[in-house]
């Protein structure tokens, strides 16, 4: 019987097409050397201002026009959060503000805490939520990891939660506007859903929000709104809104991405409103054959309109939809953390942009050069 | 001959294995072939320091079953149960369709770590102790994952259930 399980399994392999990956591995491992041994390089390269903004201008459909200059109504003047991570692995948050951009370390516990994977911060920036990796259980048969929250005022972790491999969690703690923080505590739990007060320590169960990489809006009565990635099978994703009383809705965006032959990955940011959301695609340079220096998990390269479907903005520079395309990667899950506008991280991984829905320039930030991998964890405006 | 091309020697000849494996473990031609480059992508790295290239393909096929079984890499690509039908034209007959079908719902069920250990021993024909060596844990591990395994594989379809009712749970 071993034998007609094989051999079944054997029928299933042979679905999988033949493919040539070594060139593809080779650029994937030598953009992850050049990477953290380059970056001064790359500074000295871009020097100047002019370079800069030619690096970092928008380009509109065939255009290549630099972006337009800077508008003075709204600047990025508030605390930025960072994770940086080493080529061992070791993962680190740091915070900076434009004043006093020198990187202060909130948090450096090595290895076992997945910051740049999980990592959310409150929007007063008091609190940081995020998930450990598993190991192995005591018991030598369970994996478990915990769900965290580091108080950055205090410097204090404190546990809020387990997960076990057995029951599948698959959403990051994640802020509402009101400074709730959202827990999906795995399959198996009584209350799997829930907000985590981290003022009383009052945990409230909530509705199932139909999905992954939950993001937490409100809607114009100020009620929750859960927007999620949901797996329908293999590497097709659907986008639901779910409202506070679990009323769900899909939203068109898997029809029109498939219409380019694309698929959605992560839904990684959405707008305060839920109006918007940042996803992560198949279309990104970094799937399977890219050229940018790594492919962080909560990286995303649409910028698209919930309810409607319509895709506003892109960072893929092939795209095959005649939309608008921006220099740099959209900032993660803070990408859309200014309402009315778009952060994003500049392609020399030097600094941030903040640009408006019409594609302009309003405000650049320098930061430092670092031998490290940086992800936007937050902004939070002064 | 060149490190590059040493690689490159090496990589051509294990990623069709490498692939059909990755297959089995996320069911899926795009999520197979990120994994294997990932874990190719990684031996390429540490390329000059494998002194012994025969155990570059062993090395290779652990990193990408840890990759596998990583929690917030299988927490994206985890498959669930779905209505859709397969994407992809196929020449087999509807018998033939419909078990593998079935063994792609059955196989969804499973953790990461479990299907991992039912590729492994089952198709790769790995030992209880290979197995283990190669995810990292105990052989007690291996053998209750596959006890568990099995189990939900006969529960996931009835179809299954004969197939799967002879096959031993450790050796």
């Amino acid at each position: 019987m071993t034998d007609e399980l094989k051999q079944l399994m054997n029928q299933f392999a042979d679905e999988v097409k033949p493919t040539s990956l070594h060139e593809a591995a080779v650029r994937r491992s030598r953009r992850g050397t050049r990477r953290n041994a380059g970056l001064a390089a790359v500074t000295a390269l871009a020097v100047t201002g002019g370079a800069i903004l030619g690096l970092n201008g928008l380009a509109f459909g065939d255009s290549n026009d630099p972006a337009p200059a800077a508008s003075p109504a709204i600047q990025l003047d508030g605390v930025f959060y960072e994770a940086l991570t080493t080529t061992d692995v070791s993962e680190s948050i740091h915070q900076w503000t434009v004043d006093a951009p020198q990187r202060v370390a909130v948090a450096s516990d090595g290895p076992e805490n997945r910051y740049a994977d999980t990592a959310n911060v409150s929007p007063d920036g008091r609190y940081i939520g995020y998930i450990t990796r598993d190991t192995l259980a005591e018991d030598g048969f369970n994996y478990l990891g915990r769900f965290m929250l580091l108080d950055v005022q205090s410097g204090e972790h404190r546990e809020l939660g387990e997960y076990n491999t057995e029951w599948d969690s698959c959403s990051a703690p994640t802020w509402t506007a009101d400074g709730r923080l959202f827990l999906d505590l795995g399959t198996k739990a009584d209350d799997r859903y829930g907000f985590h007060d981290p003022q009383t320590g009052d945990f409230t169960a909530t509705v199932d929000p139909g999905g992954c990489d939950v993001q937490i809006a409100q809607d114009e009565n100020g009620q929750d709104l859960f927007i999620a990635s949901r797996i329908l099978g293999g590497d097709v994703y659907d986008i639901n809104v779910t409202t506070a009383d679990g009323e769900t809705t899909t939203s068109p965006l898997r029809e029109i991405f498939m219409e380019s032959g694309i698929h959605i990955h992560n839904l990684t940011a959405v707008s305060d409103d839920g109006r918007f959301a940042c996803l992560r695609t198949t279309a990104r340079p970094s799937f399977l054959s890219d050229d940018i220096p790594d492919d962080p998990l909560r990286s995303c390269d649409y910028i698209v309109e919930t309810a409607t479907g319509e895709l506003i903005m892109t960072t893929n520079e092939n795209a095959p939809q005649d939309i608008p395309r921006v220099s740099g990667e959209f900032a993660s899950v803070a990408a859309l953390a200014v309402p009315g506008y778009i952060l994003v991280a500049k392609s020399d991984n030097h600094g941030y942009q903040l640009i408006d829905f019409a594609g302009e320039v309003v405000d650049t930030i320098e930061t430092e050069s670092t031998g490290e991998n940086i992800q936007l964890l937050g902004y939070v405006p002064a | 001959m060149t490190t590059q091309s040493e690689f490159e020697e090496f990589a051509t000849a294990a990623t069709p294995s490498l692939l059909r494996s990755a297959y089995l473990l996320t069911g899926d031609q795009h999520l197979a072939e990120d994994l294997v480059q990932t874990a190719l992508a990684r031996t390429h790295r540490y390329w000059r320091r494998i002194n012994d290239k025969s155990h570059a393909a062993t090395y290779t096929r652990k990193t990408m079953y840890h990759q596998q079984v990583s929690y917030w890499r299988r927490r994206r690509f985890k498959e669930q149960l779905s209505d859709l039908p397969p994407e992809r034209a196929s020449s087999d007959n509807t018998a033939d369709i419909d078990l593998k079908l079935s063994l792609r719902k059955a196989l969804a069920q499973l953790t990461a770590r479990q299907r991992a250990v039912v590729v492994l021993r089952y198709f790769e024909d790995r030992s209880v102790s290979e197995t283990a060596a190669i995810l990292r844990c105990s052989e007690g591990s291996i053998k209750s994952h596959t006890f568990r395994a099995l189990n939900k594989l006969r529960d996931a379809l009835p179809s299954l259930t004969d197939l799967l009712n002879g096959v031993p749970s450790d050796r």
